[in-house]
């Protein structure tokens, strides 16, 4: 009888550990779940850096070109009140015309507009977290506990029964 | 609610064990444990939450963004010299000689750099010559201008030395260099092409012999090991030779013989494997990644989520040759789009200096007098002229100069970009595609085991109930 206990016991321990398949596959998905959040995560700071250089460069552009039209526009104010109007005119109807898209085919005008880059990393940060107490092999306190448990669910179902049949026999 | 008391539950412990072992057949035997299962579900919900996709769509409407914002800055900036030098042109120059003179200079000059010859004075024009090559409309534009300013002795060659600081055309933008560029892209598209073809044929055959020596019994492991080897030899020779068009062809044949991995994962395919494209996708995927095993009788399948995992892998490969391709593609538009800008360049200048040819030279402007005398003459064609030279040497700027300016600027460092977002793109997916089925064997593992309601309901039918209620 005792021995028939241990090997009981020993069975049901050995069924409350997690399997090693199970506990590499966690580990490895909490490995890579932690690699993917580190990496996404510098990715989306790399992008809002490289946006900040991309906005200085664009507006030292539109300064320059601000400083050109300003005298530009100086020079055109002063012949409108000279009432030089052939140049005035002339010069517009030369320049309104806007340049051509050089690569019509390539983007849509109708995308929508980018908002500030940004990636929630917290489901990742979940996973990896879940996942590596997955991975962490089980103590014998907790798979009695499991194994506790597991018998008590058992009990409690065959209480009910029970009781269910003991109303039905009395009914 | 009664609980049995503690003497009866070491028994229920044993029964439910044995009952439990006979149940897994000691093979795979674990209970289910309820915090397991919420851990696993837990961590399939917040793997579906990670959104990748809203990074790099932002990013992808941020760089359209980009290419406006540039372009237009761009546009600003020439812009704003194209009216200064018109300015000057029709106010004149104080103290200066006619400015005719000045603009048949700046003709000259901008004519010189780009298309190494000026075609002002006798002969012909080479606006004439660039409308006849744009009839061609069967040839490439290249081809069509070579072959046009070669038969009429006006081949353009690069730049003579020309000291013209204000040309707005970057250096070696000529007209010659765009040809080149132009041409060369298409050759070299078409010899990879054919390179790339060539490979596909010896990558199909090798694995329709795969199949074929599976099917009659003479296949070895070594087969699928040399086929392996043989795919990632084309992979790499497409990544050193920079030919995208092997890493697309021979993805295309991986990617015809996924439809056989796909059918092999059909459960109801699973147990019968019989064909042989089928077992040789397994043998493939066995060589690959060791799971699955094509010899064996019946074939051993690799598990569902297994094959997941090699589906991942298989697609950002597939993926990541089109989108080096996708880059190829889009930096041989550019090349052409280049050729487009300097031809516009040199269609409108010559068109200028031929309206400025037409202008009557006398009287002759008075020392310092502009275009804009000659635009308000009382003679029309003197006044049809001098607009007209304007306007061909404005639009030389607006859609020549400018635009070629962008390309340079705008387009070609954001092709790098775009090319570096999609492959992000691409091994985030792979990333959460090799994800996913690992974490759905965890939710599997969790959800599995043996249910203590199973165990309770076996105890009633083998009529061991009483161990728990019969003491009650």
């Amino acid at each position: 009888m005792k021995t028939c206990a241990l090997i009981a016991a020993a069975a049901l321990l050995s069924a409350c550990a997690t399997p090693q398949p199970i506990v590499d596959t966690a580990a490895l998905v909490s490995k890579m779940s932690s690699e993917m959040d580190r990496t996404v995560t510098s990715y989306a700071d790399s992008l809002a850096l490289v946006r900040k250089w991309d906005a200085v460069r664009v507006e030292g552009t539109r300064a320059n070109v601000q400083n050109q039209r300003r005298s530009l526009a100086d020079d055109l104010k002063i012949l409108k009140l000279a009432d030089d109007a052939v140049i005035v005119k002339t010069l517009t109807a030369l320049t309104e015309e806007p340049p051509p898209d050089p690569l019509k085919s390539t983007r849509s005008a109708a995308s929508k507009a980018a908002s500030k880059v940004s990636f929630d990393a917290a489901p990742l940060k979940n996973v990896a977290k879940v996942t590596a107490e997955i991975a962490q092999p089980r103590t014998a306190a907790e798979q009695l506990r499991s194994i506790v448990k597991f018998t008590k669910d058992v009990n409690d179902d065959l209480i009910k029964a029970a009781e269910t049949n003991k109303k039905k026999a009395g009914s | 609610m009664e609980t049995a008391p503690l003497g009866a539950f070491p028994r229920l412990l044993m029964v439910t064990i044995l009952v439990a072992v006979n149940l897994a057949g000691c093979g795979s035997l674990y209970l289910r444990d309820d915090s397991v299962k919420q851990a696993t579900a837990n961590a399939k919900a917040e793997l579906d939450k990670v959104n990748l996709v809203a990074v790099f769509d932002d990013e992808a409407a941020y760089l359209d963004r980009l290419q406006q914002d540039e372009n237009a800055a761009v546009a600003e900036s020439l812009g704003a010299q194209r009216d200064r030098v018109l300015l000057t042109m029709l106010q004149g120059r104080p103290g200066n000689p006619d400015t005719r003179v000045f603009m048949a200079a700046r003709i000259d000059g901008y004519l010189q750099a780009v298309a190494g010859k000026s075609d002002r004075g006798p002969g012909a024009k080479l606006w004439r010559l660039i409308d006849k090559a744009r009839g061609q409309t069967r040839k490439p534009l290249a081809d069509a201008l070579a072959e046009v300013l070669k038969s009429d002795g006006s081949q353009v060659q690069g730049p003579k030395g020309v000291d013209n600081p204000e040309l707005p055309s970057p250096s070696g933008n000529t007209l010659a260099q765009a040809i080149a560029d132009s041409q060369a892209a298409v050759v070299q598209r078409e010899k990879k092409q054919a390179e790339a073809k060539a490979a596909q044929e010896t990558f199909q055959k090798q694995l329709k012999a795969a199949a074929d020596d599976l099917a009659a019994g003479t296949a070895r492991q070594e087969t699928f090991t040399g086929l392996l080897a043989k795919f990632n030899e084309l992979l790499k020779k497409a990544k050193d030779e920079s030919n995208p068009y092997i890493g697309e062809f021979v993805s295309a044949s991986l990617i015809e013989e996924l439809d056989g991995l796909i059918a092999v994962t059909d459960p109801k395919g699973i147990d019968e494997p019989a064909d042989s494209k089928a077992r040789a996708v397994i043998g493939f995927v066995h060589a690959a990644f060791g799971v699955g095993d094509a010899f064996s009788d019946p074939p051993r399948v690799p598990h569902p989520n297994a094959l997941a995992v090699v589906k991942a892998w298989l697609t950002y490969r597939a993926n990541l040759t089109s989108a080096d391709l996708a880059q190829a593609q889009a930096k041989e538009e550019v090349v052409h789009a280049k050729l487009a800008a300097v031809t516009e360049q040199v269609y409108y200048l010559s068109r200028a200096g031929d309206q400025l040819a037409s202008i009557d030279t006398s009287p002759a402007l008075e020392k310092g007098a502009g275009f804009a005398r000659l635009v308000a003459s009382n003679n029309a064609a003197t006044r049809q002229a001098a607009t007209g030279t304007l306007h061909y040497f404005a639009s030389a700027w607006t859609k020549g100069f400018i635009p070629a300016q962008q390309l340079n600027e705008v387009a070609v460092p954001l092709i790098e970009r775009r090319a570096s977002l999609q492959q992000s793109r691409l091994a985030g997916e792979a990333w959460l595609g090799e994800l996913k089925p690992a974490v759905a064997t965890l939710a599997a593992y969790g959800e599995g085991g043996i249910d203590p309601h199973l165990i309770a309901e076996l105890l009633q039918v083998l009529g061991i109930s009483a161990i728990a209620v019969g003491v009650n």
